[in-house]
């Protein structure tokens, strides 16, 4: 138990027992499933048209974004090298997967994606959705994994102020709800604030949004507020997902 | 006859013994990933308390631990925290068993719900579960519901075990 809790030396019997009651999961799965398969055949065909029309907007948007960022991306790598520092741009590696279940119990809040070892998954690859960070990966099976939601009480992530550039440690507390920690008193903090992670500790990449400031209170005599939030990705709700790795290009689904 | 169903023995019920582990663990994660139903006691738990009470010659302890294992693997909680619960309670269980099958169903149901309270509270000291909203009432109904479930379980394993056994 203190040795799987506090270090990695089991994650290897960890795979191999996820990997053992997997089918297990896929039958447990199957109810969601056929659920979603039904509603998705009884969607009506305007909602279809009407949300293809969506997409195909949002994806020209999207290209148009694309291309004005790979135009400032080559305008700070040109400024950095006229000043001599290390360009903060790191590229990544993409996979998109598919959200198998999710689980929301008091003791763990995590998600299952179709991808795994044989898909070139490794533990501890962050997990994102269109909107923001949604967890991290923490065991795998060659067809599959599991990735921790950032509202696990397990997670901590290191996280910045977008606004303001104060450092804090995000911390999960279950139920969609998140606390920022170590904010001192007398930062400036607001509600409605977005917090990106900052990549200290390398785990997390840098700059994904991850929560936005929901409710602050002053402790009397404490050194630090006393701040909760909400995540931005949609946890439970995105069937599709992207896990990232610290490579160059895109694999798809 | 009774001597044989008294006498129970593994060989005897070896695929029932097997498959209803398995429906059990199925129907416990199917609560957690289909149905998000939170009030649900593990059936896998009770499975093991009728499996304790009715093949006496056994402990039953490796079955807690192994399941216990599969728990902690199914909801991602460090590897022999479910294990230790489930060998605790099973433990309790062991110490009473021959009293236990001599109890009237109700009297077992309750019995049952006090072990379902044992182990909501060891879960509540190893994983500090966060309980917010109706999740607080949810956690603390499981017992009271495992009183309801048992006599049904009772049933259809009582049945099943003696189709098996005398067919």
């Amino acid at each position: 138990m203190v040795s799987d809790h506090y270090t990695n030396a089991l994650s290897n019997f960890r795979n191999l027992l996820t990997a053992t009651i997997e089918p297990v999961e896929r039958i447990a799965a199957l109810p969601l499933d056929i659920y979603l398969w039904i509603q998705q055949d009884y969607t009506h065909s305007n909602q279809l048209s009407a949300e293809n029309h969506r997409l195909k907007t949002e994806n020209l948007l999207l290209k148009a974004q694309q291309q004005q960022m790979k135009k400032l991306q080559l305008e700070v790598e040109r400024l950095n090298k006229l000043l001599g520092t290390a360009s903060q741009f790191k590229s990544t590696e993409v996979q998109i997967a598919s959200v198998i279940a999710y689980s929301q119990t008091p003791f763990a809040q995590y998600v299952i994606l179709n991808k795994g070892s044989l898909d070139g998954i490794s533990i501890n690859q962050s997990v994102i959705d269109a909107k923001g960070l949604i967890g991290q990966i923490t065991s795998i099976t060659p067809t599959s994994c599991r990735a921790q939601l950032i509202t696990d009480p397990e997670i901590q992530v290191p996280v910045r102020i977008q606004r303001t550039g104060q450092r804090g440690i995000l911390n999960g507390i279950g139920h969609e709800q998140l606390s920022l920690l170590f904010i001192p008193s007398s930062s400036s903090i607001k509600i409605g604030d977005t917090l990106e992670t900052s990549g200290l500790g390398e785990v997390f990449p840098e700059g994904r949004p991850a929560a936005t400031i929901s409710q602050i209170e002053t402790m009397s005599g404490e050194p630090y507020y006393k701040i909760s939030a909400e995540p931005i990705a949609d946890l439970t709700r995105s069937q599709k997902v992207l896990i990232l790795s610290r490579k160059s290009g895109v694999k798809h689904d | 006859m009774t001597e044989k169903v008294f006498s129970l023995h593994i060989h005897d019920i070896k695929w029932l013994f097997f498959l209803s582990y398995l429906f059990a663990i199925v129907i416990d994660n199917m609560m957690i990933l289909s149905f998000d139903i939170q009030f649900m006691p593990y059936l896998t738990l009770l499975t093991l308390f009728f499996w304790t009470s009715r093949i006496l010659y056994k402990s039953h302890l490796l079955s807690a631990f192994i399941l216990g294992l599969a728990f902690d693997t199914a909801l991602n909680t460090p590897l022999g925290s479910h294990s230790l619960i489930f060998l605790t309670t099973t433990f309790l269980m062991l110490r009473s068993r021959l009293r236990f099958k001599g109890y009237p169903l109700w009297q077992q149901s309750v019995i049952i719900g006090s072990y379902l309270l044992v182990f909501q509270i060891m879960s509540w000291f190893i994983f500090t579960p966060q309980l917010l909203g109706n999740a607080y009432y949810y956690y603390w109904l499981e017992p009271l519901v495992a009183i309801f479930i048992w006599p049904l379980l009772t049933l259809i394993l009582n049945r099943l075990t003696h189709q098996t056994v005398f067919n």
